[in-house]
């Protein structure tokens, strides 16, 4: 560390003595607020009581002319496709450190700070990991031949989620439908909003576009600049597990942390889209 | 697999999973991917004759 020479404070051998220096002062960590709770699939995440889940996808429901069902001797069959999620990815953030530092190291709560920041390091693994899945599950976006403005692809890109028909669905309503940004084109969004409302361009958040929640993330892995999808489409069940601090044995050392074990699985990979 | 918005001309790649379901769409026309054409091979120069 470098500290400053005084001015005038001689040191009785040769030059001069420094001024203080104090320590302690701790930077926060940061990061960005995380997404997928919002928007990951409500039933099949939470706490797991299992090591796998399985989930039933129905197929939607075709009327017949009247009597089809008797003159066929049978009335339509229910179809459902199985989804399982697994919990399938354990891990661990396990800190160790000793009594002695902690005391004399200058830093209040050291340990409450580092417990803290484990859960964060976790929370922004999930983040990723959600949205790799939406990236790997979804279906890749091209806006067709001169679309090239951001509203007009996002808005392309929410008609994809919002227009799918098959088996299982038949349109998705807006309110029903999440787009997350990387922060570039979250930008360019954003600057359309500075164009068309004018003296909004403050705001960070815009909150809704064209009836569309939509949200800028860092998480997204690279290359991929947005994100559209139904909520609900993917399901993340996680275990956490926290390591109080307790001393390691016949040492002065104290360990803590947490375990957690998780799964993430795109449940609904038809409702979602990349661009 | 590759799809094509009738209405919108946007095109989409879905995975095999999902491309299953979009043939139910009826907005969507599944594009037919040609392979791409052989090139011609290169021409051996000819021998200079002795």
């Amino acid at each position: 560390m470098a500290r400053i020479a005084s001015l005038n404070v001689l040191l009785s051998t040769t030059g001069k003595d420094y001024l203080a220096e104090q320590y302690g002062a701790v930077i926060a960590n940061v990061q960005k607020d995380c997404i997928s709770q919002i928007i990951k699939n409500v039933n099949l995440s939470g706490t797991p009581g299992a090591g796998t889940y399985e989930a039933k996808r129905f197929e939607n429901k075709t009327s017949n002319a009247y009597g089809t069902a008797r003159s066929g001797g049978a009335g339509q069959a229910v179809k459902a496709t199985p989804v399982t999620i697994a919990v399938n990815v354990d891990k661990e953030i396990v800190v160790e450190v000793e009594q002695k530092d902690v005391t004399l190291y200058g830093v209040d709560a050291l340990v409450e700070r580092e417990a803290a920041s484990a859960q964060k390091a976790m929370t922004r693994e999930l983040e990723r990991a959600f949205f790799t899945e939406a990236v790997s599950a979804g279906t890749a976006y091209t806006p067709g031949n001169g679309v090239t403005a951001i509203e007009d692809i996002i808005e392309g890109l929410i008609q994809s989620v919002e227009t799918v028909q098959n088996n299982f669905v038949d349109g998705v309503e807006r309110d029903m439908i999440t787009v997350v940004c990387d922060p570039a084109t979250y930008g360019k969004l954003r600057t359309y909003f500075d164009k068309v409302e004018s003296g909004n361009g403050n705001a960070e958040s815009f909150g809704l576009f064209h009836g569309v929640k939509v949200f800028s993330s860092v998480y997204l892995p690279a290359g991929t600049h947005a994100v559209a999808m139904a909520d609900g489409s993917i399901a993340q069940p996680v275990l956490p597990t926290i390591a109080p601090a307790e001393r390691i044995q016949l040492s002065n050392a104290i360990a803590f942390g947490l375990f957690y074990s998780y799964g993430t699985k795109a449940v609904a990979a038809d409702l979602i889209f990349k661009y | 697999m590759k799809f094509i918005d009738k209405r919108t001309g946007a095109t989409y790649e879905p995975s095999d999973e999902v491309a299953a379901m979009m043939l139910a769409d009826p907005n969507l026309e599944k594009v037919e991917e040609r392979p791409a054409p052989k090139k011609p091979a290169p021409k051996r120069a000819a021998k200079p004759k002795e």
